[in-house]
């Protein structure tokens, strides 16, 4: 089956951002180490991974599905609002698409600045707020047999 | 010719996607050729691509047509997305909306449940 993948990359002198929507395994180590810079004393990285109980029910799988176009230009509004609100360098943001088994990552974002402070700050709004604005959608494959599209408010 | 949701005229979705045309069961509740009527599409996601079985749906355009509408139409025409449609989103081109946006040729409308990324 076709991998697909959509991206988004801009650098200038101030920092980058990467934004990657993908069906393929994320590699973190990777995505870390493309944010990392002389100029930074601190890298962040975060990783949101499968869970196998949400509320006392156990997830078989989940089945991640975006507006893939919008997507990538909503986490790039989330972006440059970071970069205005933090002194933050480079920004590295993937979400995984597809089926993906308990464990595996649905997400990683990984952000560097010069002193840590701006990185964590950045790095907790931007996972917040991709969970409120961004059009992406789990369904989740419960052991029972049953499929849900999780809203989240209740999750 | 661009009368369509004013009056007495039902909802109708000219085509659906999914790349070729398909010819729509006996029992399909849409399915009505409109010729040379600008369109606007409507891309579905989730649970509402679920209920409608389609990624998208073509309707017609027409002068000061709305988000409003549009939504109004497919409710109308999929009464069982209605429960989906009380905390829904909207976006035209890519870029979220309110329901008074008016609407040209070619817009590109998505109805956004929830969403639940990360």
């Amino acid at each position: 089956m076709k991998k697909t993948s959509h991206q988004k990359f801009e650098s200038d002198e101030t920092g980058s951002l990467r934004i990657e929507l993908t069906e393929s395994p994320i590699d973190h180590s990777e995505l870390l180490n493309s944010v990392q810079d002389h100029s930074c004393g601190a890298s962040v990285l975060f990783l949101g991974t499968v869970r196998e109980f949400t509320n006392g029910k156990q997830t078989d799988s989940l089945t991640y599905e975006a507006y893939h176009e919008m997507a990538i230009s909503e986490i790039h509004k989330l972006i440059e609002q970071a970069r205005q609100q933090w002194n933050v360098k480079h920004i590295g943001i993937i979400h995984r698409l597809g089926p993906l088994a308990l464990g595996e990552t649905a997400v990683a974002i990984a952000v560097s600045s010069p002193h840590r402070a701006d990185s964590f700050a950045a790095a907790q709004f931007l996972m917040d707020e991709i969970k409120k604005s961004v059009p992406i959608w789990k369904q989740e494959h419960w052991s029972d047999g049953t499929t849900e599209w999780v809203h989240p408010s209740q999750t | 010719m661009g009368g369509w949701g004013r009056s007495e005229a039902k909802p109708q979705i000219v085509e659906h996607s999914g790349g070729s045309l398909r010819s729509p069961p006996a029992t399909q509740r849409l399915f009505i050729i409109m010729n040379n009527t600008s369109t606007i599409t409507i891309r579905l996601f989730a649970v509402l691509r679920e209920i409608v079985g389609q990624d998208q749906v073509t309707i017609p355009w027409h002068e000061n047509l709305t988000v409003a509408e549009v939504k109004q139409t497919l409710q109308q025409t999929y009464p069982e997305i209605e429960p989906q449609f009380k905390a829904i989103m909207m976006a035209r081109n890519g870029s979220y909306c309110k329901q008074t946006q008016l609407l040209q040729p070619d817009d590109e409308i998505a109805f956004i449940p929830p969403v639940s990324g990360g």
